[in-house]
């Protein structure tokens, strides 16, 4: 939890919100998968509406000079990183640089590879989700902050470096959903298999992209806030999956259009070819205030996991 | 009467035509000699003008096959389509002649020398179901189908230069369609086929020396040098490209290396002074010695090799084109990048070739670009034709090319002496300066405009959540008049 000053959030409004029913008499588990397959809890009804969602993280964004120059500093300072480590381009797929998991760890994967083979690749790609994981906490601390204050401190750098555990295991996850869906996708063949791969990204995103907030938000550790980013995102009825599919498919689509400025090998871009990549990763950013907007509205409706029922004595004897 | 003296000058053979009393390049097989080199020290050079253009109309069912890569011998240059051999005259491009051939793939031929002839030997035939037919015999109709029941029609033959007629009593029979095209090195032929057998052809009779079996898919020309003639195998879904060297004296495996990584697709090898040269679709060049396979270094380059491409080679360099028209020199024994160039246009079908100090590429766009071999600068770039420009042949006289597209057919650059010279460094040299202009150029404006945009509309927008003691409001909180979601 934040020491700042805490700001109210949304009246809870009449939702048909139901108390969950008894636990089972066993022993309920905890952890993320258990947190994935348990039954879903009642909706909400202060999930913001996607388009108004998108509003205010698109407005969020450009209203705090700093969630504006910060991601235009990173993106140079980024590729002037690459072309110095012998990147030569395209500059185009930067348009991605601060795409959500686990579109933008296949940008780690794409650039790691690019740059040291398929063998280097696997080690520089750590390095890549390690320069992504700092950055997406710091940027999800800014966009908490802009929400929640109305402007950006320096304080934020604290509160995103405490969540870096978090965004480094959402990175790591990316890794791992691209890895499996693209082995199973090579089974399927080429139809079904890119299904497989754009549905185990909007999967995951859907899935773990509130992670990052909720261990900004609430300090919480690194396994409570995978486990309550899915709870989080299972709320039905609030519209997370399609949010996620919004947010996959045009970014794919980013990936493979043809034509876009910046797509040939060159180090020094042009104006327009800055201009694209630059609005793209700032729409990006707004994506992320968008998640972070809609779980804060609905922070204090996620459920709680069951509570571990104590060991009674009779079995604790049971040997 | 030719008589053609071959002089090994960096591995390239110089024939002198004495009946036009002056001295041609020969460009006699793919990349010009047995080794691959790609390497012509006394080339024609840019700046080029259009010299002439040869029409020759598509072949196949389909009218999609075009000329094979051409290949020269003194003032006349040869080339194969899916079903007529054309020889034209290298100075002004008249046909000479053309001669019918079996319906086969257009497939790089050779030009060879005896004591009694010259011969041009190449190979023809699709085998028993040759595009635009049926697999099984059809009961009627137009639409020709194939044998199945004939000698499987694959064969190498070779012809006269001289006469135009057949000089081996009968074709050189092959298992399965080949489409290596022929490699000359001495008096022997080597072809291979898609099964992956390797035959060794004595050039004055026909005759079979051997055979051997790559174990795989060989569909690019063989290269010969140093007593080893090497094949290379492509992968599949579930196997690896490998390399195979086998003794040209008795066709016995003197080594077979696969190739580690991701690569699945390899171009054909060149040799150079023990060094086998291959490019790779894992965007890889590698260099493998010629005496045990060994790969002595790998090079990693911005796009794959594509497979019917070619390294070039001189005595100290490798240069080598990618499928996005990057060019590269390397250092031949350590495959250091010693320069690049993107010329970023698709080269698909065209190895690059080296005309003296210059490295030649043609681009899938119909573009003849010339990269200054010792600064790796652009020097020259011909305006698009109509069509693709691909297999690059160039003589002391001109670059002969095969063009695609709309005008199909053979064109000869020559040396244009109103023409002038540029020098482009590569946009992957970096800019510093130019570089952070345009940032600055494309950030300032963007950057100020959202953020004086950003406060209007945050103003009237609103804070996104109030104090605890403020007014709960259902726009300001994002909801709409309803509280419901829209999805």
């Amino acid at each position: 939890m934040s020491g700042r000053k805490k700001k109210g959030r949304s009246a809870p409004r009449p939702s048909g919100y139901r108390d969950p029913k008894p636990a089972p008499s066993r022993a309920p588990k905890r952890g993320i998968l258990d947190t994935m397959f348990a039954p879903r809890v009642p909706g909400s009804a202060s999930m913001p509406r996607i388009r108004t969602a998108l509003t205010r993280g698109l407005i969020t964004v450009i209203g705090a000079p700093a969630l504006v120059i910060a991601p235009i500093l990173y993106v140079l300072v980024m590729w002037l990183g690459m072309v110095a480590a012998g990147y030569q381009g395209p500059f185009a797929p930067f348009a991605n640089l601060l795409s959500l998991p686990p579109i933008g760890t296949s940008l780690d994967a794409t650039l790691a590879t690019g740059l040291f083979g398929l063998q280097g690749g696997l080690l520089g790609i750590l390095a890549f989700l390690a320069v992504r994981a700092v950055a997406l906490a710091l940027l999800t601390a800014m966009a908490v902050e802009a929400l929640e204050e109305g402007h950006v401190s320096s304080t934020c750098i604290r509160r995103g470096l405490r969540a870096l555990p978090v965004t480094f295991a959402v990175c790591v996850i990316g890794v791992g959903i691209l890895t499996l869906s693209s082995l199973f996708g090579q089974l399927l063949g080429p139809g079904f298999g890119i299904l497989l791969q754009v549905g185990a990204l909007v999967f995951g995103l859907y899935l773990f992209a509130f992670a990052p907030i909720v261990a900004v938000d609430e300090g919480r550790s690194m396994p409570d806030s995978l486990a309550r980013s899915v709870r989080a995102a299972r709320i039905p009825g609030v519209g997370n999956l399609a949010l996620a599919a919004l947010y996959v498919v045009p970014s794919i689509a980013l990936i493979v259009m043809p034509g876009k400025p910046g797509n040939l090998f060159d180090v020094n871009p042009t104006i327009g070819a800055w201009v694209f990549v630059l609005a793209m990763n700032l729409l990006h950013l707004a994506l992320l205030v968008t998640f972070a907007f809609r779980y804060l509205s609905v922070a204090h409706e996620v459920p709680e996991p069951a509570p571990r029922v104590p060991k009674t004595s009779s079995t604790r004897g049971r040997r | 009467v030719a008589i053609a003296l071959t002089l090994g000058i960096g591995g390239t053979a110089v024939a002198a035509t004495a009946a036009l009393g002056q001295i041609a390049i020969g460009w006699t097989q793919a990349q010009g000699d047995a080794s691959h080199t790609g390497y012509v020290p006394d080339a024609a050079t840019p700046p080029f003008k259009e010299g002439w253009h040869l029409s020759v109309p598509l072949g196949g069912p389909a009218s999609t096959y075009g000329l094979s890569a051409p290949v020269v011998d003194g003032s006349s240059v040869f080339a194969v389509g899916s079903d007529a051999i054309v020889a034209a005259d290298l100075a002004d491009g008249r046909q000479l002649w053309s001669v019918d051939r079996d319906f086969g793939p257009p497939t790089t031929p050779a030009i060879a020398v005896t004591a009694k002839r010259r011969l041009l030997i190449y190979s023809e035939g699709f085998g028993p179901t040759p595009p635009g037919t049926s697999a099984t015999p059809s009961t009627g109709g137009s639409s020709p189908s194939a044998s199945v029941t004939g000698p499987y029609d694959s064969h190498v033959t070779a012809l006269d230069l001289d006469t135009q007629e057949p000089v081996w009593t009968t074709p050189l029979q092959l298992k399965k369609v080949s489409r290596t095209g022929l490699t000359v090195e001495g008096n022997t032929a080597f072809v291979g086929d898609h099964d992956g057998n390797v035959y060794a052809i004595d050039v004055a009779t026909g005759a079979l020396r051997w055979t051997s079996h790559a174990g795989g898919l060989v569909i690019n020309s063989l290269a010969a040098s140093g007593g080893e003639v090497v094949a290379v195998v492509q992968g599949g879904r579930t196997t690896r490209p490998h390399l195979i060297a086998f003794k040209e004296s008795d066709g016995s495996t003197s080594w077979d290396v696969e190739v580690q990584g991701g690569a699945v697709l390899a171009s054909a090898p060149a040799i150079e002074d023990g060094h086998v040269i291959v490019g790779f679709s894992d965007q890889t060049v590698r260099s493998f010695d010629l005496s045990d396979g060994s790969q002595s270094w790998s090079t990693r380059l911005n796009s794959p090799v594509f497979f019917t491409g070619a390294p070039a080679l001189t005595p100290d360099a490798v240069l080598v084109v990618d499928l996005s028209g990057g060019v590269y020199r390397l250092d031949l024994a350590t495959g250091d990048r010693v320069w690049d160039f993107a010329l970023n246009e698709t080269v698909l079908r065209s190895p690059i070739v080296i005309a003296g100090d210059r490295a030649l590429i043609a681009s899938s766009n119909g573009h003849l670009s010339a990269v200054d071999l010792s600064s790796g600068r652009l020097v020259w770039q011909g305006d698009a034709g109509a069509g693709i420009l691909r297999s690059l042949t160039p003589t002391s006289a001109a670059v002969v090319a095969v063009r695609g597209g709309a005008q199909p057919g053979l064109v000869a650059f020559v040396e244009d002496p109103d023409g002038t010279l540029v020098s482009v460094v590569s946009p992957t040299d970096l800019d510093l300066s130019k570089l952070l202009i345009a940032f600055v150029a494309g950030a300032v404006p963007l950057a100020l405009l959202l953020i004086l945009g950003g406060r209007a509309a945050l103003v009237r927008m609103g804070p996104a959540f109030l104090d605890d003691d403020g007014e709960a409001d259902g726009e300001t909180m994002g909801l709409d008049d309803t509280g419901e979601d829209d999805a």
